[in-house]
């Protein structure tokens, strides 16, 4: 079921914003270029909310002391321990096969934002 | 877990907004070179953390911005009440006081500003938090301020930070009895001064975090080696956020070292493990994601419940909940010892 959450511009100051539906705890993110999505507001390591903690841009390199910026790589950060999360699958970058955080289906409609639960 | 579950905390952060927190406890003499002259503590650590706040818990900024740890009321709210403590061990985060070269007549002075500021703006407030003896490194002037703060009923230990020296050396032996004079245990917690063994930081955050635990290895050896324990049979030492896991490791190593080259350290009478399961005690965090099977491999091959003590780490980022520490398969009894009782006994309280 599809239930409104907030209105696309208020996600532009913040770019996330906790929400409560039926009682889940749901973190609803926009990333850089401008796409929202929802994940479970609870970090799998410990429980801290992740809306707590911040939107990052992931970090890649192959050689020792290579850096490579990836701005196209939204993640959300743990308040507590870091561990970072792709905001587009939930999957946590050192393991994405087996720590994960669940995502939920985002809908803009009028600059309304739906998120289906 | 049991809702009634009582729980001690051993490694707190509280901390000062700036250095000027501690004008109104110097003398006059120490105060201009913090207010007029521009004096700042070094900063030894070359890194950053990967995030915003660095260090700490995104979560814990007062709303003034100020520096996590540094306010009461949100330090209460977040910990003390959420996590329903019945005491917390304030281990601070002014270790540059006793880590720092030279100068010790400054650094004594900050010490004791220090330990004032705990005092009365921390430990006043509720009967619920414990303090650190914060002390200089030079043994004459730290035992002067253990000797002026160990009557104060809060005050649980003599904090002994990990730096690039080693504390089991005869030199300072005064300090660990004057510790044992007031029957005050010592906690030793790294400092931002740790480097790795040849001396020099190694390239990588990450890198240096890993090897804590080396740096507490040489403190144990240390302790154990410069007869330390036989000198106070009854001292105790926490070793506060170094692991726990390299424990067993290392009783079974210097066991089996002492049989051999007992002769080189005779006035060391018992076998090192000895010293570990009577006079040491280590915390758990961080909770390096071990799951009960591992743990309790670990437990077994200490041959004891009794050496470890639950630790939050409050407000660093790689705070542990008291709830979420340990595996739920872990029995409640041993929960019990972990989360209260082995700190109740070692801070007798
Ligand atoms: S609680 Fe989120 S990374 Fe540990």
């Amino acid at each position: 079921m599809k239930h409104l959450v907030c209105h696309y511009d208020d996600l532009l100051l913040t770019q996330k914003k906790s929400v409560s539906i039926d009682r889940k705890p749901i973190v609803v993110v926009r990333s850089e270029s401008g796409d929202v999505y929802a994940l479970r507001d609870v970090c799998p390591h410990k429980g801290p909310c992740l809306s707590e903690g911040m939107l990052d841009k992931s970090c890649a390199g192959k050689e020792v002391g290579e850096y490579i910026f990836e701005p196209d790589k939204d993640v959300l950060r743990c308040p507590w321990h870091s561990w970072e999360f792709d905001i587009k699958t939930g999957c946590s970058l050192f393991d994405p096969e087996k720590v994960r955080v669940k995502t939920y289906e985002v809908t803009v409609e009028d600059s309304k934002v739906y998120v289906e639960v | 877990m049991s809702t009634k579950q009582k729980i001690i905390d051993t490694d707190v952060h509280h901390e000062i907004r700036s250095t000027r927190d501690l004008l109104p406890y110097l003398p006059d003499q120490w105060k201009r070179y913090i207010a007029e002259y521009g004096w700042v503590p070094e900063r030894a650590i070359p890194f950053n953390q990967v995030r915003k706040n660095t260090k700490y818990r995104m979560d814990s900024i007062p709303e003034d911005g100020a520096t996590p740890g540094s306010n009461f009321d949100l330090l209460k709210e977040q910990l003390l009440d959420k996590h329903d403590m019945s005491y917390a061990v304030l281990t601070g985060w002014f270790y540059e006081a006793t880590v720092a070269k030279g100068w010790y007549e400054f650094a004594a002075a900050r010490a004791s500003a220090y330990n004032d500021f705990t005092v009365d703006k921390w430990l006043s407030k509720d009967k619920r938090l414990l303090g650190s003896i914060t002390i200089p490194r030079e043994p004459e002037a730290a035992v002067r301020e253990i000797d002026r703060m160990a009557a104060h009923p809060q005050m649980a230990q003599v904090m002994l930070p990990i730096g690039d020296f080693a504390w089991g050396d005869p030199y300072f032996h005064p300090i660990f009895e004057a510790a044992n004079r007031h029957g005050l245990p010592i906690a030793m917690h790294l400092s931002a001064s740790i480097t790795a063994q040849g001396g020099d930081f190694l390239r990588y955050y990450v890198a240096w975090r890993s090897l804590h635990p080396q740096a507490y290895m040489t403190q144990v050896i240390s302790l154990i080696t410069n007869g330390i324990f036989d000198k106070f049979p009854d001292l105790k030492v926490a070793l506060v956020e170094g692991g726990f896991e390299w424990v067993p490791f290392m009783m079974h190593r210097m066991d089996s070292a002492y049989k051999a080259l007992r002769q080189e350290t005779p006035w060391v009478k018992r076998m090192p493990s000895d010293y570990f399961r009577d006079n040491m005690r280590f915390t758990t965090q961080p909770w390096d994601d071990l799951t009960a099977r591992e743990f309790m491999n670990v437990i077994d091959m200490m041959g004891s419940e009794d050496m470890i003590m639950y630790a939050s780490d409050y407000p660093h980022w790689d705070f542990d909940p008291p709830e979420r520490t340990m595996p739920h398969q872990i029995s409640d009894s041993l929960k019990q010892k972990i989360l209260y009782e082995n700190a109740r006994d070692f801070y007798r309280l």
